[in-house]
């Protein structure tokens, strides 16, 4: 899959030349330099603890080889829980003629961890929120897609606004006889309101995982071209 | 179902479960097999298989307790300390050196890299323009850490040593009187001491300031006197709660001598990244930068009084 598919999305970089100018930064945290034609913007993985977001990045390290522009890091305890997050440096590339880098995190998911789930958040452009398909876990996942929305609200976000993603992974797992919710019900319960694509995932397998994060990349493309012309 | 099969099948779930890492759902599970085995009596060595499970579920206790214990912000490797500053720092436009290291030291400090972070700190109180705001900083890392004496010991220690001017060390003892109380640790006048500086009581009450939102700018909207009907925008070069740190060029003597300590702005515009906030604030100390890169200009506290 090639990542680099989603400049289809109508990110478009002629005729907004004008004068070079310093490096924008608004509530976002993506860099344009004109000058330099480079676009850097930031996409967390977002969800409750033990989903799948570390399990996505691994994914996305071993299948996009060509794209990643340096090491996978992952701030991990002993039991492999994120501790502060994981990164992945990426590159899509020129698209119209920008070099665009991505900056991709996972947050930590469990409930102790608020104050650094916060803190990675910051100046999010794109959010994958991957939920847990197991049904021990259906309230965990609201928990946690509230505590998305609250967090950025204080950043002055909209959870209704920012390019979001749904991701409901371990769909694999009905295989093993334990019970897990359907796509309905993962609808109902996340997706409701919010009406954002929302993909079926096995991130241990790597199923789902690339259309997941291509949909992110490219709604967070669009949007920053907005951003850039409404700015104008 | 029958009791077998249903046991089979809660038992395997508890294992994807704790496969799964999800210790408490895991647990449930063993605890639901306990329950439904002690409630049979025909099942053929009913009590080991019970005692087996028991001890599978104390296994889940132990890690669910440590787990609990466990750290949320440890001290990590020098490395990812490095990559925490660089990746979670925001650049400043036209910042000197002194304003990036101060920064990245803060994000540091709210990872919880409380000892790395006064490592910093303790270096950047040297430097004159970042001095103040290095030994607030490092205040704040000693309450995380629970070390309110040392953090006394410290500031004294740096007193001492002539990093601060008399003012800006009332300014820092003030703010450490505040943040104690605010903690709840115990705050006694008498260990500080101003040594020649001027204690000044506050005439009024400030903002809490955990009800502060990051202000990167202000305006200051001049009614009267020589600056009268002018707008003058400062950016914000270190924000501690209520308390607002401004460089103000050497030039600037006619707003340098209307920004005197103690004197009230009465019309003010607070810049955050969300909105304009307008309100009023009191200059708490006005003081001349020594040395370094911005030597000869002023380093201004203003505390927000309302917003």
């Amino acid at each position: 899959m090639d990542l680099r598919s989603c400049k289809q999305s109508g990110f478009n970089w002629k005729n907004e030349m004008g004068d070079a100018h310093l490096p924008q930064r608004g509530n976002h945290m993506a860099i344009f330099n004109i000058q330099k034609r480079e676009i850097e913007c930031k996409i967390v993985f977002y969800g409750p603890g033990r989903c799948g977001k570390t399990t996505n990045l691994e994914h996305i390290f071993k299948a996009f080889k060509k794209q990643v522009t340096g090491e996978m890091v992952s701030v991990d305890t002993e039991g492999d829980s994120t501790l502060f997050f994981d990164f992945l440096p990426m590159g899509l590339g020129k698209i119209n003629g920008c070099d665009v880098r991505v900056q991709i995190f996972t947050v930590p998911g469990q409930q102790k961890y608020t104050s650094t789930r916060k803190l990675v958040l910051k100046g999010v452009d794109g959010v994958v929120f991957v939920a847990d398909s197991l049904a021990v876990r259906r309230e965990k996942n609201l928990l946690s897609l509230k505590d998305l929305q609250q967090n950025l609200r204080e950043y002055g976000q909209s959870i209704t606004r920012i390019p979001l993603v749904l991701q409901y992974n371990k769909r694999d797992l009905a295989d093993e006889g334990v019970p897990i919710m359907s796509v309905e019900q993962m609808e109902r319960d996340l997706n409701r309101q919010l009406k954002v694509s929302s993909f079926e995932a096995s991130a241990t397998k790597g199923t789902g995982v690339g259309k997941t994060l291509q949909e992110c990349l490219k709604q967070t493309l669009v949007s920053l071209q907005k951003e850039l012309q409404w700015a104008k | 179902m029958n009791i077998k099969e249903r046991i089979k099948s809660l038992l395997k779930e508890a294992e994807l479960y704790k496969s799964q890492r999800l210790l408490r759902e895991a647990r449930e599970k063993y605890t639901l097999v306990i329950e439904i085995l002690q409630q049979q009596t025909r099942i053929q060595n009913r009590d080991a298989l019970i005692a087996a499970v028991e001890k599978k579920r104390e296994s889940l206790d132990n890690a669910i307790v440590k787990w609990d214990q466990s750290q949320v912000n440890p001290e990590v490797s020098g490395k990812v300390q490095d990559l925490i500053k660089r990746l979670f720092t925001t650049p400043e436009e036209g910042g000197s050196d002194e304003e990036k290291a101060i920064n990245e030291a803060i994000t540091l400090a709210k990872f919880g890299q409380h000892r790395k972070a006064l490592e910093e700190f303790s270096r950047l109180v040297h430097m004159s323009g970042v001095c103040l705001s290095a030994a607030k900083n490092a205040i704040k890392c000693y309450l995380e850490l629970s070390e309110a004496d040392e953090a006394m010991e410290t500031i004294r220690g740096w007193w001492r040593e002539g990093c601060f001017t008399p003012e800006q060390y009332t300014s820092i003892t003030s703010f450490m009187q505040s943040t104690f109380e605010k903690k709840g640790f115990n705050w006694d006048d008498s260990k500080m001491g101003t040594d020649g500086g001027d204690a000044e009581e506050e005439a009024f009450t400030a903002p809490i300031d955990d009800d502060i939102i990051d202000i990167t700018s202000i305006g200051i909207n001049f009614e009267d006197g020589p600056m009268a009907g002018q707008h003058v925008e400062l950016d914000v070069s270190f924000q501690s709660g209520s308390l607002l740190s401004l460089i103000v060029g050497s030039s600037e003597q006619t707003l340098l001598a209307l920004l005197k300590k103690g004197q009230s702005i009465h019309d003010v515009d607070f810049y955050s990244p969300i909105a304009i906030f307008k309100g009023s604030a009191v200059v708490e100390s006005n003081t001349e930068i020594l040395s370094g890169p911005k030597k000869g200009d002023f380093s201004l506290d203003i505390r927000i009084d309302s917003i």
